[in-house]
Parts: C-alpha cells; structure tokens; sequence
C-alpha cells in the first residue's frame, strides 16, 4: 500500500502548452466562421453542460478536460457577462455589443438556453450547478490520468510518497472554476443544499485521495459558506490532522508547502473537531478523532474522556478499532495498565489480523517489566500472513479513511442529475 | 584483580545472572544489576586491554561497584532490522543484501542472528537462531513493498534481541522516513531506556533524515551512521559488528540510588585518557 499524499507549494509550475491534450470535436458545435472563438467555446461549454452524465468520465468531461486555465476564465466571464446582458437587454429591448459581437436578447437567450422563467430572473442557477459537477468529474476522473499538466493551476504542488517528495503533483483549476461558478448560485449558494452537498463530497473525495492540495482551498471556501456545518467543520479537522502525520510533516517542510509544526496543526484539528461537536454532539467520527489528536498533543486527560463518550456508539468496525486503540493508548498514558490492555485487545478482537494492537501490547508489556508478554505478542505478529492482503489494519489507511465515503455522497449529488436532465 | 582473573570471572557470573534475567518475566520494579556496553577507543582506536579495575561507573553521580568486566566473552545475539519498503528496490537491495550476507559471515561460533524485515507490516523473516544459513535464506527472499514502519520495527528488534541470553545488537537500516507505525518514536525511546539493546542504525538516502534513528542509537549507546549510497553498506555493517565486537560488557548492582527513574551514567576509564561511549543512562521503574 502507497499513500501518496499530494501538497501545494507556492513556487510556479512550468505548465505545458495548451495543445498538449485537446480534444478535437469542437468544430462540430460552430462551423460558420463569423462566429467568434469565444463564442464558439462559451457554446460548446454549455452544450458540454447539458449532455455531461454526471459521475462519468465521459466525452464532455474529456473535452472540457482538454481546456487550459486561461479558457476556462474567459467562458467563465463570457458566462457570467451574458447572464447579465440579457436582463440588461430584456429591461431595455435593445441590442448590445459584447466582445465586438453584436448580440440581441433573442441571440442570448438561445446562447444561454435559458427558460423563459429562468430568464425573467436572471437566475442561471440550473446551468451552474451542472456546469460545477461537470467541472468537479473533470476534477477527479479526467485530470488526474492526463499526462500534461492541462487542468492544472500555475502552481506547482508536491507529491509525498512513503515519506519524501517524489515529484510535482497537480492542484485543479477545474475545482476553481466549480467554486466561482457555485458561488453565483440563487438566491444564495449559502442556503442551497446542493452547493453544501457539493462541497462535503467533493472535499472527503480529495481527503480520502490524500489530495491536501485541492482540499485547502476547497475547505476554506466552504468554511467561508458553512461556517457552523458540522460535516464541513469535521473535514477542516481532517485537513489539519492529516497535515499534522509524521509522514506528511517532513515532506511539508522540506518543501516548503507547509512549514507549521505538527502542533499547530494538532490545535487546529482539535478546534474544528470541537465545533463540529458542539453542532452536533452525536458526531461520533469528530469524537474520535478529537481524542487522537488530543492525545498527540499530550492532553490525555480530555482525549480518555472523548474516547471512553465515543467508543460505546461508535458504529462500524473501522471506527470501533480507532477507538479502541487511540482509548488504549490514553488509558495507559494515564497510568491505566489494565484498562489500556483491555482497549488493545478489543482492537485486535475487531480485526483479528492487525499489526497495530499487537504491537502496543507488546508494548505496554515491556513498558512493565513484562519481557515475556511484550514478546509473546510480537509473536502474535510473526505468525500473521506475509501478505498484507491477508492482513488488513486499519491503521495503515487512519489518514485517508473517513466514515461519511465519498462515493456514497457522491452518488447523493449526482442523483438528482440525470445525464441531459432538465435540472 | 588481574586481566585473567577478570576474564575468568566474566565467563562465570553473566551466564547465570542473564539467564536469571532472561526467565524473570516480571522483571521487578528493583533493579538487580546493570549492564552497559561500553566502547573504548584511543586515537580513533579500540582499546582491548582493559580489566574491572580500569573502570569507573557512575550512577546519577554516585559512584558504584563495577562487578563484571568482560570483553569479546558474550555471544552476540545480531537482529537485521532492515527496511523492505517501496524504495528498497534495484541496486539498493542488492547492496543490502550483500551487507547483510557478509555480516553473516563475520559472526563466530555461538552468535545468533535474526532477520526482521519490514515496510508498514513488521515481518519476522528468521527467529534468533545459531543456524545462519536460516537468516540468509530469508535475506535472499525478501522482497520490498510498501510504505515504512521503521519505529514499530525497532521495539520489535529491540524485544528480539533481549529474548536470550547474549549480548543485544540490533542494526536497523531505513531510507525512508516513519510513515506506518503505530508506536511513537518517544514511546520506543522510552524503552530503549529500559532495555540492554545496542542499537546501530543506518540510514541511506538523500533528503530528511529520521531524527528517530538518531536519538535510539544515541540512547543505546550505539551510532547512527548516516550515509548517501548504499554502496558502501557492507563496509558500514561490518563496521558496525566489529566496533561492537570491541566493547565492554560492563555490569555493576547499583547502590545508593533511587530505585525508580531516569539513572545518568557515566563511565570512566581511570588513568587513561581515552574516549568513552556508553548509554547515557537507563530507566528503572515503571
């Protein structure tokens, strides 16, 4: 198993020319040649839009997939400059010039391929939300197997593997263009459930990639619109807790994506962690992971009290074995041999074949004195498979596991979507 | 006391009092006796004449009753705790198993190896065993993978190393970073301090280094090499057991301490002026 965390530095990133990778059907959507390049590209978007299924990597997606950054802009303008055009052009019942273009309401209207409704309000909220989860597949299923840097903003990321740098790493200029475009959702992206969903399953997507440098703009702009959800507070938690891992730490420095200790990453984790709970104090997955890192931060006594609330209701085997281990591990800081064992060994009744609880066994037996013990339970470990297969530990997969799995709120996003659907 | 009669007592006293130590599995909150290994080097050069009355011992400052000298008389219990991970591939892993082969071949009659692989899963490749031809089976198996549990995998070569009777060495060998285990580095340091175990650990690669390795060895008195190329790897390994070959098993029951906590050590050769490397102390108590 390879963890490849992906971390962004501040330092330009050599980007190749836009005609790397570009699809090539474009021509099909304007053959007349007075219609302008942008024109031509804001029309195809929009086509692109519409027959986009969301949740595949589909034809639109690998076209829209093969534009750069700055095209990407310009639409995005062009958009956003038509929308306004036509209620100005409806108001006046005259004709504009955009971008020497001349343009009348009815052009516009069929440009844009508003309703008569959505018109009257100016409101493209329909087209923006598919355009955000055309642009967040592309996000995810299209730039990450291109092979140029196409999709990718003019900074340059690092990607962490096993411990060190291994590369540079791309950060989604398509996650841009779905945030600005989200924002222009009526009457207020902030009370839209469908720009919240987007954001919640967006963000655990990039976290369970281990994608830090995605994630750190997407959670400060959802932070921004949902300061007080609890879904959201827990993956700005996450964020910092996975900042915050001894295999993330080096490489942050090292690199200069992030030179804050390991500590202030900790405290943040534990704030938002703590405001998600005191949003909702049934957050067991937030209380859990509150415990770990208050532990780390040597604050034992806090992190027993959250472990021993949440242990009892934690649902699901994976999250049960983080409690249960974190538990132990604060019981015998606290000097709880007994009751730090128990923890150990309800973690290894729970996955019989895992590494981590042995070990800590293992440990706490030699902690006191118990030579023999500390080796019997290694001897535990000796005797599991060779193959990693044959004997999963949770713990391996800590940082990039997380309950709420984003294919699960993916799909919830993508429902109410059907491919060339009228929403 | 003469060299002679030195040596003689070592060959007597350790075999009983560590096989005493090796069955007591509750290992009682008193401390019956210490050892430390102990290298002494003049002008870069060990120094292999020394007997019990050469040396000072001092126990959080008080002076102590040195009851064993012995030198090149212990066995050497040797566990390869090497790095199996992703990054351990093409030449690296040639060079490593070499290194490991031909430390092998150093040992000498009465040694026992073991071979501890690991990437994030800790892999018990050969148990302590006097039969080497075992060790270097598995060495020659071992295939990397993986990320890097390297702090997990020294408590385990530490735990190995004292489960018999003999002299500890375990040899640690990462090029990467911790990014799997479960142990903290100050929850293994915390037993380093507890333990007999010399640890020397080898860390090759360019990039950050594992500050872990660093305090481990320097808490058990061994030495962090820390090295570019694994192409010199053999010449390290072999390094390594022959400093260690060098060293003085040296033990003493202490009095007039505390018997719980932190113990600061220091080991003097009287009359001499030579250099000392030893543990810097040892934690006694729970």
């Amino acid at each position: 198993m390879v963890v490849v965390f992906l971390l962004a530095v501040t330092a330009p990133l050599a980007i190749a020319g836009p005609d790397a990778v570009r699809a090539t059907d474009s021509g099909s959507v304007a053959q007349a040649t007075d219609v302008p390049p942008w024109l031509e590209r804001l029309t195809l978007w929009l086509r692109m839009v519409r027959e986009h299924s969301p949740g595949d990597d589909d034809m639109p997606a690998r076209i829209v997939g093969s534009w750069s950054e700055a095209e990407l802009e310009e639409l995005r303008t062009d958009f956003f400059a038509l929308v306004a055009l036509q209620q100005r052009l409806r108001a006046r019942r005259a004709s504009v010039t955009y971008k020497e273009h001349h343009l009348n309401l009815s052009d516009v209207q069929e440009i844009l391929g508003l309703s008569e409704d959505e018109s009257v309000r100016g409101d493209a909220t329909r087209i923006l939300k598919r355009a955000a989860l055309l642009h967040a597949d592309v996000a995810m299923f299209i730039v990450p197997m291109s092979p140029s840097s196409i999709g990718c903003l003019a900074r340059s990321t690092v990607l962490v593997e096993d411990g060190r740098s291994v590369g540079s790493g791309c950060a989604g200029t398509h996650w841009v263009q779905g945030r600005a475009l989200l924002d222009a959702v009526k009457p207020d992206p902030r009370k839209d459930p469908m720009v919240r969903l987007w954001y919640y399953a967006t963000i655990a997507h990039m976290l369970g990639q281990s994608d830090l440098a995605d994630a750190d703009p997407q959670i400060e702009h959802a932070a921004q619109l949902f300061p007080m959800d609890p879904g959201i507070l827990f993956e700005h938690g996450y964020f910092h807790e996975a900042f915050s891992a001894p295999h993330v730490q080096p490489a942050a420095h090292a690199s200069g994506a992030d030179r804050r200790p390991a500590s202030v990453h900790l405290k943040e984790a534990a704030e938002h962690y703590g405001r998600a709970l005191e949003v909702n104090p049934d957050f067991v997955e937030a209380r859990v992971h509150r415990g770990a890192v208050l532990g780390r931060l040597g604050r034992h006594e806090e992190a027993a009290a959250e472990l021993r609330r949440a242990a009892p209701s934690a649902q699901g085997p994976i999250l049960r074995y983080y409690a249960a281990l974190f538990l132990g591990d604060e019981e015998q800081a606290l000097g709880s041999r007994d009751a730090a064992r128990a923890c150990y060994n309800d973690a290894a009744a729970l996955f019989p074949l895992a590494q981590a609880p042995r070990v800590a066994l293992s440990h706490l037996a030699r902690r006191h004195g118990d030579r023999e013990g500390a080796l019997r339970a290694l001897r535990d470990v000796f005797t599991l498979p060779a193959d990693e297969r044959d004997r999963p530990d949770p713990w391996w997969k800590y940082y990039g596991w997380l309950n709420q799995n984003s294919d699960v709120l993916l799909r919830e996003l993508y429902r109410p979507f059907p491919a060339g659907g009228s929403r | 006391m003469n060299l002679r009669q030195a040596a003689i007592l070592a060959l007597l006293i350790p075999a009983a009092s560590l096989a005493a130590m090796a069955q007591n599995a509750n290992f009682s909150t008193r401390v019956e006796a210490v050892r430390v290994d102990v290298l002494v080097a003049e002008n870069g050069r060990p120094v292999r004449d020394l007997g019990l009355a050469d040396f000072e011992v001092l126990d959080n400052g008080v002076k102590q009753q040195v009851d064993l000298v012995s030198f090149e008389q212990l066995p050497l219990n040797v566990v390869l705790t090497l790095d199996m991970s992703d990054s351990v591939v093409g030449e690296r892993l040639l060079h490593l198993r070499s290194a490991g082969l031909g430390l092998l071949d150093g040992l000498k009659k009465g040694d026992q190896a073991a071979l501890i692989t690991f990437n994030h899963m800790v892999v018990l490749g050969a148990d302590l065993t006097a039969d080497w031809s075992r060790v270097r089976k598995a060495l020659e198996e071992a295939e990397p993978t993986g990320n890097t549990s390297v702090v997990d995998a020294s408590f385990t070569g530490m735990m190995l190393g004292e489960s018999d009777v003999g002299r500890a060495l375990v040899i640690v060998f990462s090029d990467g970073l911790d990014t799997s285990s479960w142990l903290t580095p100050g929850a293994v340091l915390d037993i380093s301090k507890r333990c007999d175990a010399v640890v020397y650990a080898v860390s090759a690669g360019q990039g950050p280094k594992p500050e872990f390795l660093s305090d481990l060895s320097e808490q058990t008195g061994g030495r962090l090499f820390e090295i570019e190329s694994t192409k010199s790897l053999s010449v390290v390994f072999r390094q390594v057991l022959d400093e260690f070959r060098q060293r003085y098993l040296v033990s003493y029951s202490p009095s007039g301490v505390p018997a719980e906590g932190w113990h600061r050590l220091s080991v003097r050769v009287k009359g001499r002026n030579v250099q000392v490397k030893a543990r810097p102390g040892y934690l006694a108590g729970y």
